[in-house]
């Protein structure tokens, strides 16, 4: 791919998660600087089991994305999948092993049938994946509100130790680490190139034997598992349950995905980008904060340039090929 | 590619068919159903009751059936928060003074329309997707709204508003429908009569086409999705002379029913086919479906889940995309 | 690829790539040089795209093959390589069906013809037993030749000043540096293989990709479009090849579609004029023979014709100078052909210029003045008079040779 472009310095500018990279460091850089108690290990373990979720979704997202869709559900998804757990799991802070292995299956095939019920929608009924998942989001976000009308609920104690543990590094980046391995191997597999052949171009997929439309569900309900998954570590992590929490988390995986280099139109990118996009996700975050902070302002400011960050940093891929273009 | 002309079918049966007759039909149906439920549900009150409230769906929708017939899976997510920018600009700029009503309307619709504007130049210029654009600007105009009041709206409603609005002008039928229905007439000149509108059908058919027509794309796509944040703005006025309060999520709610109601009036979510008075009888079945489903004393998460079913439904039916095979 | 499945289910990437390449070979010197395995085939040009599908379907070691239109984007050494690949196949076993426009193809390469028109089948020959003129009496359903040698009568010398002028100094995106003159009252021909800049070269002169500042001269005067819309105010127009994807809005009526590029024309105070302008897409649908319904009809009621004919016929509603047409007989039957080649011949007349890329070489020879032929980008021979014969199109296309006509050699092409 790059065999036929010039040679320069400037080549590693051209890979599409460089913008990840960039802005990871930049993060790290000024996150150092004025917040060095942000490097001690425990705070960055504590940070890492915050940002777990958002990195699954965006992993899920960017599988979605890839298959040729977008799922807006996610947050919506994940919310249903962790009110199921924690309701599951009871109001015991040990319920025992059957009823903490139950609920983390019951909401992980939750998430994996939701996002199978997406896949249905897009694949089979053939509707527009944008418009049909955020339609499946208030769906599931009302079936949420159902399962747990108000915030509450408890985790075992068990999984919350769990997910705290620090094996040489924090066990979030075990987690990281584990799904990038599975990333590796799945590149490697016949479902890799059907899944990239039915998202970079769905014809020429289906005119080449693949089943497009089985792909495509497979798509989205593995990111429904994904999403059942980080559902599952969220409720670890805040030891409660809460119907309104994934709303935000769904933008949250769009960006991390755009700033991760993957287009949105599909067939192409990978995981990689995305999980530095959701970990840069935060670290904007963090230092939006840390300057409200500084610069004396009103809290409510923090929304304001939160949101105006998000919009930017959608928009930097774009800016820069905007720029770039010759003239 | 030619059409079997014996197959196709009368011209009073093909009006007949249209999406906004198909539409008016099921708003009458749903009527019915209605009273059938509960009598009382189709007295002339409650029908001019809920024009009331459909024609302030349908004022915000105006720009969503603009900015889904531009194409290029154009949506626009924000109209929401504008909704509630707009009113709450006007609540406060005028304090309650019917002399500052027309300044401060002024303000309320330029603002809109500059948001919709930077949701144009990121949609057309820089290419990020509609959807998540304009979810990102969700976000900075609720961030507008929580810095300018500092999280706690102050001002008042002036009272003219109450009798432009909500007050009936004839026959018990309030002041917002009859703005409603002058709108309607407006927006179809718009769509039927202007260059803009046929260069607005032409983006949403076909960019490429369009382009090599002369259509000058980015112009027409970022003044349409202006235009959605100036009629959002103008949205929130209405709102605002019905309610006659603001608080920060005012606008919220209506985001979803008014994409509902533009495909409920058969605008196709891929562009460039449908118009305005689909969408107006959009309005009034998805005003009709939310009453029925208050009257039926549905929880929150029900009409939820209801409403999520209702716009899957319409899009199986008008929504679908091209086999791939043949 | 198929059957290329190692352990654990992943895909023996060694054996996918040998056999990947294996396929490719068989278009070995026909293709460019990144026409390779690890390309991605977005990145191919249509042609090299095409022979992508041809091996991929070849590499399923069908029964039955069918060839629908594979052709189309493909340059003659790629159909004469194709043609040798499906004999060989055929003496296989292989059953194929070969769906073509091209008559001289089917000459060559077909057994027996099945002529289709209207979703019926009219006709059904043995190519052996039967001639070109009763074949295309056949599909045309009458006899069109007549028409097509009256248009190439009225050949006329290009004197006077050039309507357009083009000098590139310099690489320009896909074209070379390259320089072109269009006289008034000329059709200029643009031929040579498939994707050799042609449709570039167009696009450019239409605004719709960025050319140099200087690089434009209508009527003497320099000019420099960023638009299409500047380019179309200039008096310029531009048929595209791919009618529904680039020149039509299908899901919108017919008469939309002719007033795309016109309604700026028909304004009254704000509004349209929608009735006058009803009139003018009539009055233009009837010079050009439309076979249509009402005005309001959804474009998808016509053929491929009558699709054609709109997409001229709205920029004849502005009056154009200068007309750009891009392989626009592409798939469209022999009857509307002759129509299209009289109305060319008719505008011409009227002193319209016009530059018309074809990828038929016989409308090349029959319809135009002189013929530029492209390679790589640039223009590597003009061809008119004496030296516009077959052999020396095909032979330029090739980048055989560059004798050309007396009126000097465009060295601009050379790579």
């Amino acid at each position: 791919m790059t065999q036929t472009r010039p040679q320069s310095p400037l080549r590693l500018l051209a890979q599409p998660w460089a913008l990840a990279l960039i802005l990871l460091t930049l993060g790290l850089v000024i996150t150092a600087v004025f917040q060095p108690a942000f490097f001690t290990p425990r705070t960055l373990s504590n940070n890492l089991r915050t940002y777990l979720p958002l990195v699954l979704l965006a992993v899920a997202q960017t599988i979605v994305v890839i298959g040729g869709g977008i799922d807006l559900s996610l947050g919506a998804i994940l919310t249903l999948s962790s009110v199921v757990m924690v309701q599951t799991f009871g109001p015991e802070p040990d319920p025992g092993l059957g009823r903490m292995l139950g609920g983390l299956a019951l909401g992980l095939l939750v998430g994996t049938l939701a996002g199978a019920v997406n896949g249905f929608c897009v694949a089979y009924l053939r509707l527009q994946p944008i418009i049909a998942t955020f339609a499946t989001a208030f769906v599931w976000g009302g079936l949420a509100l159902w399962v747990l009308p108000q915030p509450g609920g408890s985790v075992p104690n068990t999984l919350q130790e769990l997910v705290r543990v620090y094996f040489l590094i924090p066990f979030s980046l075990w987690v990281i680490l584990a799904v990038v391995l599975v990333w590796v191997w799945f590149l490697g597999t016949r479902a890799a190139k059907a899944l990239y052949a039915v998202g970079g171009n769905p014809q020429a997929a289906f005119t080449s034997g693949l089943n497009v439309e089985w792909t495509k569900l497979l798509s989205y309900a593995t990111a429904g598992f994904l999403t059942g998954l980080g559902a599952f570590f969220l409720v670890a992590d805040i030891a409660t349950g809460d119907p309104l929490i994934g709303g935000p988390l769904t933008l949250a995986s769009v960006v991390a995905v755009v700033i991760g280099g993957t287009r949105l139109s599909g067939g192409a990118g990978g995981i990689v980008g995305s999980i530095m996009g959701a970990v840069v996700y935060y670290l904007l975050k963090n230092v939006v904060a840390l300057s409200v902070f500084n610069l004396n302002l009103t809290p409510q400011w923090q929304t304001l340039i939160d949101g105006t960050v998000v919009v930017l940093a959608l928009a930097a891929p774009g800016l820069i090929r905007l720029f770039r273009r010759p003239r | 590619m030619t059409k079997d002309a014996s197959k196709r079918p009368s011209p009073l049966l093909g009006i007949l068919r249209t999406p906004p007759i198909v539409a008016l039909g099921l708003a009458v149906v749903l009527l019915f159903v209605g009273e059938a439920v509960r009598s009382g549900f189709a007295d002339y009150n409650q029908v001019t009751n809920i024009l009331r409230i459909a024609a302030f769906l349908g004022i915000v929708a105006v720009g969503q059936t603009l900015v889904i017939l531009s194409g290029g899976e154009g949506i626009d997510l924000s109209v929401g928060a504008t909704v509630t920018l707009g009113a709450i600009i006007i609540y406060r700029v005028t304090g309650g003074s019917d002399a500052l009503l027309l300044p401060a309307l002024g303000i309320a619709l330029l603002v809109g329309f500059i948001i919709g504007l930077i949701n144009g130049i990121g949609i057309a210029l820089i290419r990020i997707p509609p959807l998540v654009m304009t979810l990102g600007m969700t976000g900075v105009v609720k961030g507008l709204i929580l810095v300018y009041t500092n999280g706690r709206p102050q001002g008042a409603t002036p009272p003219l508003m109450k009798r432009i609005i909500s007050d009936p002008w004839v026959a018990g039928i309030p002041g917002d429908v009859f703005i409603w229905v002058l709108l309607g007439l407006l927006v179809t000149l718009l769509l039927q009569r202007t260059a803009y509108g046929k260069a607005l059908y032409a983006v949403g058919a076909n960019r490429t086409a369009a382009r090599l027509s002369g259509v000058r794309l980015e112009h027409t796509v970022i003044l349409t999705y202006g235009l959605s944040g100036l009629f959002a703005a103008l949205g929130g006025f209405v709102l605002l002379g019905y309610i006659q309060t603001v608080f920060i999520n005012l606008g919220d709610q209506y985001t979803l029913p008014t994409i509902a109601a533009v495909v409920v009036g058969g605008t196709a979510l891929a562009g460039g086919i449908g118009g305005y008075a689909g969408t107006m009888a959009g309005a009034l079945v998805l005003t009709l479906v939310s009453s029925l489903l208050i009257t039926l004393g549905l929880p929150e998460f029900g009409r939820q889940i209801v409403y999520g079913l209702i716009l899957l439904v319409l899009l199986s039916v008008y929504g679908r995309g091209r086999r791939l095979r043949g | 690829m198929a059957g290329a499945r190692g352990r654990f289910g992943r895909i023996d990437a060694k054996t996918a790539r040998e056999r990947t390449e294996a396929l490719l070979e068989l278009f070995k010197g026909v293709a460019g040089p990144r026409f390779l395995p690890d390309s991605l085939a977005g990145e191919l040009p249509p042609d090299e795209r095409q022979l992508v599908e041809i091996v991929k379907a070849a590499s399923l070691k069908p029964r039955i093959l069918v060839l629908d239109e594979a052709t189309a984007s493909l340059d003659a050494r790629q159909v004469e390589r194709l043609f040798t690949l499906v004999r060989e196949w055929k003496s296989g076993g292989l059953g194929i069906i070969i769906v073509t426009h091209r008559m001289e193809e089917i000459f060559r390469i077909a057994d027996r013809a099945t002529v289709l028109r209207n979703g019926a089948v009219v006709g059904e020959v043995k190519i052996g037993e039967t001639s070109r003129e009763a074949l295309i009496t056949l599909i045309s359903g009458e006899a069109s030749r007549a028409l097509q040698e009256e248009a190439k009568a009225a050949h006329s010398e290009a004197t006077g000043t050039p309507a357009l002028e083009l000098l590139l100094n310099q690489p320009t995106g896909r074209l070379k540096a390259l320089e072109l003159r269009l006289y008034q009252g000329e059709i200029l021909g643009l031929g040579g293989l498939h994707g050799q800049g042609q449709r570039e070269l167009l696009l450019g002169m239409f605004g719709a990709s960025p050319l140099g500042a200087e690089a434009m001269r209508l009527g003497g005067q320099p000019r420099q479009f960023r638009h299409p819309n500047e380019a179309m105010r200039a008096g310029i127009a531009y048929v595209p090849g791919d009618r529904g994807r680039e020149g039509l809005l299908m899901v919108r009526s017919i008469f939309e579609n002719f007033m795309l590029p016109n309604w700026k024309n028909y304004r009254a105070g704000g509004l349209l004029h929608v009735s006058k302008a009803r009139a003018a897409a009539l009055s233009v649908a009837q010079r050009l023979k439309l076979k249509f319904g009402t005005l309001g009809d959804d474009m998808t009621s016509l053929s491929g014709g009558n699709a054609q004919k709109v997409v001229l016929g709205k920029w004849l509603l502005r009056e154009p100078q200068i007309l750009l047409l891009d392989d626009p007989t592409k798939g469209i039957d022999v009857g509307a052909k002759a129509e299209f080649y009289a109305l060319l011949s008719e505008l011409r007349a009227q002193g319209l210029s016009v530059m018309f890329y074809s990828s038929d070489d016989d409308e090349l020879l029959s319809l135009c003045d002189r013929v530029l032929v492209m390679l790589e980008g640039g223009i590597v021979a003009e061809l008119s008079g004496n030296s516009l014969s077959r052999s020396a199109l095909v032979r330029a296309s090739l980048g055989a040779s560059n004798t050309v006509s007396g009126s000097g050699v465009l060295e601009g092409g050379k790579p």
